[in-house]
């Protein structure tokens, strides 16, 4: 056995160490965040940074509703939970969401601009030239018995301009109104009180997630033991992140202890040691770290998926040591470094196979499917060298027994295959196979809709769903980004934009829609509302004041300059902006207008067509339609992977034997979503992105089948089913998961593993005498 | 003798009378009441208060009508989901009473005193009516039950009907409301006026 490959594995090993000690100084550089692995969507920066920064609000957004039959109770009970969850450092204080503190500071910066404020009913009033009619409005206003006008704002607002203004701004479906002091509904003689506010802390942080489920269960139970009928409805993601959290922990705990336990006692039973399992573990650790470091280095950073995915690949390098090990079955028992030689062939062409099909997934363009590749092709690589250089010199095995049972039960499979006696069972098992696979093939359902992937906890989804219904605060399936230099060329857009999104509510195509220029207008309309008003409005300020019986005058103060987005950063009426000014940097400042009872988005991608400053926004169908391309993409990149591999094992077993090695792996990738299927599974990206360890260690069983003969067939035969069950144990497990990517990583793991070992020895050439050793 | 006679039996039944008649009215099921109003509008800082006067329709159960006639016609229509403004039938405004609590128990206050359903009143206020005279009274004081409302105090003053109305806002400002032509009839005959009314607008 070459020192140079003990060299070699050394000096990887060691740089790879000198890698990942580097980087990790400088901070982890695993990223967490799903949609980071995706590619980049075909959309432009400006939209996905945008996006980003929803996605992160919307992440520390929490919604409560606390309801009693009784107002105060509910409104009692909603502030005293508010109290508790600021004085927690849960809610942050100054984000608490539509208080009555900040309706008073919003009105406080807007009222002195109200000349410039006019709502788009007052504006086309004064355009057809009826500014009697607001005066007349007024009056109606004035004179109802159920005005709550005072004589302080009549005295600078006797128009009643900005009262209108106000209530017009808020275009939004939500039901919640304020109610002294707070924002409240009623449904079904029961008022429910809202807590809606930013959290002080990371939703998807461990221990903020705990604390902030502990402040607040404890403050839910004191409350339901002071009054019996009292509901507490919650929503945010800090509840589906405990909540995956908890999740991940309880099937971590179940199936990795259960995984682990059948594989050392699987080890112990074989083998009667636990040095081969221990020695094996040096290879998947050998194979992880070279594997991290490679792309770190090439990436700068890991996603926690590739690293999943990734390591689980070269948990492939545990079929290495079984061949390795297997090879200890013999009755006179060659030295370690012939044991390795034997096993050389197969596991070096199983490694280049490998490593050529992920090689061809890297050229996806697909950081997620790049790193998986690079990081499995380089870990395997490392893997492969850990069990021919490194294993054979520490391990000191120098007799054992030959395992004939186990050996002997291992070639029942051959037999099916090539025994004459198996014929009419074989061709009755083949011609079964077809059927299941056609019939299945027929029931593939795909999906790729985000929403259905991401396996969200029912009782959290109904909650979510309740809090929705009664409020009418909607999810923002569909919105706009607006980009523009500034704020006030961003707010001229919206107004814009706003002109079509008026006429397609009258015509009943849309519900509605919220936006900042709603509140807070143009600085070229706020000049174009005085000059209406003063044009139209200010010559009838005489009559209308001697119809209220007062000394005439002009109450309304013309300030110099205009009411800015910048009036409201900063103050405490910032929150009434926040959900919807998403970037505001010196020459970027990005907008966006949430619609809501959208009836045909057709409609409304035509409006942002008009100008690349705008786009029309679903997330969701978004995410759907990436998750759809790339899991073609990534089939796509599958087949041309099992070309390439068929051409370089063409090399040695000419094109027909080639053909017959590929055949196991092919036909486990092709039967395994069929399978499925039978099963009411659906085909998703992460299925396919599964295909690719059977694509591997489907080509490994045929390998090694191909690459033994004669006595030394057993041994293989042995050590394939001992990898087949370990991988079954290992990730066929995480089928039982209910985390919908682990799941499906796991069912297609389990189904496509078991077929590629039971289809493996069709690889096999009985006639064919030993090979030459590579 | 006899014109001495005549004159006591006319006093006696002008006594009778006129401890018989102070009952208040309070409307059937199957009634509604038709009547005039005038309000005036005292703002704080305002030289003379703001007038208005017109008609009134009430039908328990089902809404109130507010027909100001002057200075300006525009209607007002109550209903179980809030107060609707109208001007030659064109909506102007709608407010939410869910929004405006105080709005809310002045809506209750005006239409169960102009439907004599004192009982409910009485309740809210924590305190009964008060015979001075002919005259029944009411006063309702939200802070003295520890409710923060826009307004102090509503006075009630009671004949056969609801006669006046006086309502005293936190910030000095005050409105007095005073009802004439009270008429009670059956409930189909106001609501077709009340019907007819909305449809003359339209």
């Amino acid at each position: 056995m070459s020192k140079v490959g003990l060299f070699v594995y050394l000096v990887a090993l060691l740089g790879s160490l000198a890698v990942i000690s580097l980087r990790f100084s400088e901070g982890v550089p695993v990223e967490t965040n799903v949609l980071a692995l995706l590619p980049e969507r075909e959309t432009a920066e400006w939209v996905q940074t945008a996006e980003s920064v929803q996605q992160s609000r919307g992440a520390d957004q929490l919604i409560v509703l606390v309801g009693h039959s009784e107002f105060t109770i509910a409104k009692d009970s909603a502030e005293d939970l508010q109290r508790t969850l600021v004085e927690n450092s849960i809610l942050d204080a100054d984000n608490v969401l539509a208080s009555a503190a900040q309706y008073d500071a919003l009105t406080e910066i807007l009222f002195p601009y109200r000349s410039g404020l006019l709502s788009e009913t007052d504006r086309r009033l004064l355009g057809e030239g009826k500014g009697h009619e607001i005066s007349e409005r007024a009056f109606a206003q004035i004179t109802s018995p159920l005005s709550p006008i005072n004589a302080t704002l009549l005295r600078s607002d006797p128009l009643l301009l900005f009262p209108g203004y106000l209530s017009s701004s808020n275009g939004g479906t939500s039901t919640l109104r304020q109610k002294d002091g707070v924002l409240a509904l009623e449904e079904n003689g029961k008022w429910y009180v809202a807590i809606l506010g930013r959290l002080n802390g990371d939703a998807f942080e461990k221990n903020f997630q705990s604390r902030a489920l502990t402040v607040l269960n404890e403050a839910v139970i004191a409350l339901t033991m002071a009054h019996k009928d009292l509901t507490i409805l919650k929503t945010g993601a800090v509840f589906y992140g405990e909540y995956a959290y908890r999740q991940a922990e309880k099937e971590a705990a179940f199936i990795g202890s259960f995984s682990l336990l059948a594989i050392v006692l699987l080890n112990i039973l074989v083998f009667r040691s636990l040095q081969p399992l221990l020695l094996s573990m040096l290879a998947i650790a050998s194979g992880i770290t070279s594997g991290l470091a490679v792309t770190l280095l090439f990436f700068g950073e890991l996603h926690l998926l590739a690293l999943v995915f990734g390591a689980s690949l070269i948990g492939i390098a545990v079929d290495y040591s079984f061949h390795y090990f297997c090879e200890r079955f013999q009755s006179n028992l060659p030295d370690p470094i012939n044991r390795a030689k034997a096993i050389r062939s197969g596991l070096t062409l199983g490694l280049v196979s490998s490593v050529l099909g992920f090689l061809t997934l890297s050229l996806t363009p697909f950081p997620g499917l790049q790193q998986i590749a690079l990081f499995s092709a380089a870990g395997l690589t490392v893997a492969y060298l850990t069990v021919l250089h490194v294993i054979p010199r520490i391990d000191r095995a120098k007799s054992g027994s030959s395992a004939d049972q186990l050996r002997n039960v291992s070639m029942y499979l051959y037999g099916f295959w090539w025994q004459d006696s198996f014929k009419k069972y074989r061709v009755g098992v083949i011609l079964v196979v077809l059927a299941i696979g056609a019939f299945g093939a027929f029931k593939i359902t795909v999906d790729d809709d985000v929403r259905s992937l991401q396996s969200l906890p029912e009782i959290l989804q109904a909650e979510e769903q309740k809090i929705r219904e009664l409020s009418g605060i909607d999810n923002q399936t569909y919105q706009y980004f607006l980009r523009g230099n500034s704020s006030d060329e961003v707010l001229g857009q919206e107004e814009e934009l706003r002109r079509d999104l008026e006429r397609l509510k009258e015509e009943g195509n849309l519900g509605g829609y919220q936006a900042i220029s709603k509140l807070v207008p143009s600085s070229g309309r706020q000049v174009e509302n005085r000059k209406l008003f003063d044009e139209k409005l200010v010559p009838l300020l005489d009559d209308h004041f001697a119809a209220l019986g007062q000394v005439s005058g002009n109450p309304y103060d013309i300030p110099e300059e205009q009411v800015t987005v910048g009036h409201i950063t900063g103050s405490k009426a910032e929150p009434a902006l926040s959900r919807l000014l998403l970037v505001d940097t010196p020459g970027v400042v990005i907008h966006a207008v949430s619609l809501t009872g959208v009836t045909d988005p057709d409609i409304l991608s035509e409006l942002a067509d008009r100008s690349e400053n705008i786009v029309l926004v679903n997330q969701a169908e978004g995410l759907s339609q990436t998750f759809g391309t790339y899991r073609v993409k990534s089939l796509v990149m599958l087949a041309i992977a099992y070309v390439v591999v068929w051409v370089f094992l063409s090399l040695r077993y000419g094109i027909g034997g080639a053909i017959q090695v590929v055949i196991p792996s092919l036909g486990a990738v092709l039967l395994a979503p069929c399978i499925l299927a039978l099963f009411g599974q659906t085909f998703t990206f992460f299925n396919a992105i599964s295909l690719m360890l059977v694509f591997a260690i489907g080509l490994d069983y045929a390998l090694f089948n191909r690459e033994s003969s004669g006595d030394k067939k057993s041994r293989s035969m042995l050590a394939n089913g001992l990898s087949a069950l370990s991988t079954i144990f290992a990730f066929g497990l995480l089928g039982l998961s209910n985390t919908y990517a682990i799941h499906a990583f796991g069912v297609t793991i389990f189904v496509g593993i078991l077929v590629a070992y039971a289809l493996a020895p069709i690889a096999s050439d009985p006639k064919q005498k030993e090979m030459e050793t590579l | 003798m006899f014109s001495k006679l005549t004159l006591l039996v006319l006093l006696c039944g002008l006594f009778y009378s006129s401890h018989t008649v102070a009952e208040p009215v309070r409307l059937n099921q199957d009634e509604g009441l038709k009547g005039k109003f005038t309000q005036q509008r005292y703002l704080e800082g305002f030289e003379r208060p703001i007038e208005s006067s017109g008609e009134f329709y009430v039908v328990p159960n089902v809404g109130l009508i507010w027909q100001t006639q002057a200075p300006i016609a525009s209607r007002m229509e109550i209903d179980k989901n809030g107060i609707s403004q109208s001007i030659r039938g064109g909506e102007v405004t709608r407010i939410s009473l869910e929004q405006f609590p105080s709005l809310e128990i002045l809506k209750e206050a005006l239409e169960q005193s102009l439907a004599g359903n004192w009982e409910y009143l009485e309740s809210l206020a924590g305190k009964e009516l008060v015979k001075s005279g002919d005259i029944w009274s009411l006063e309702y004081e939200p802070g003295a039950n520890g409710a923060d409302l826009a307004f102090e105090k509503i006075a009630f003053e009671i004949g056969n009907y609801l006669d006046q109305v006086e309502v005293i806002k936190k910030n000095g400002d005050r409105d007095i409301i005073t009802f004439s032509d009270q008429t009670h009839l059956p409930k189909e005959i106001v609501l077709k006026e009340f019907n007819n009314k909305v449809e003359a607008d339209q």
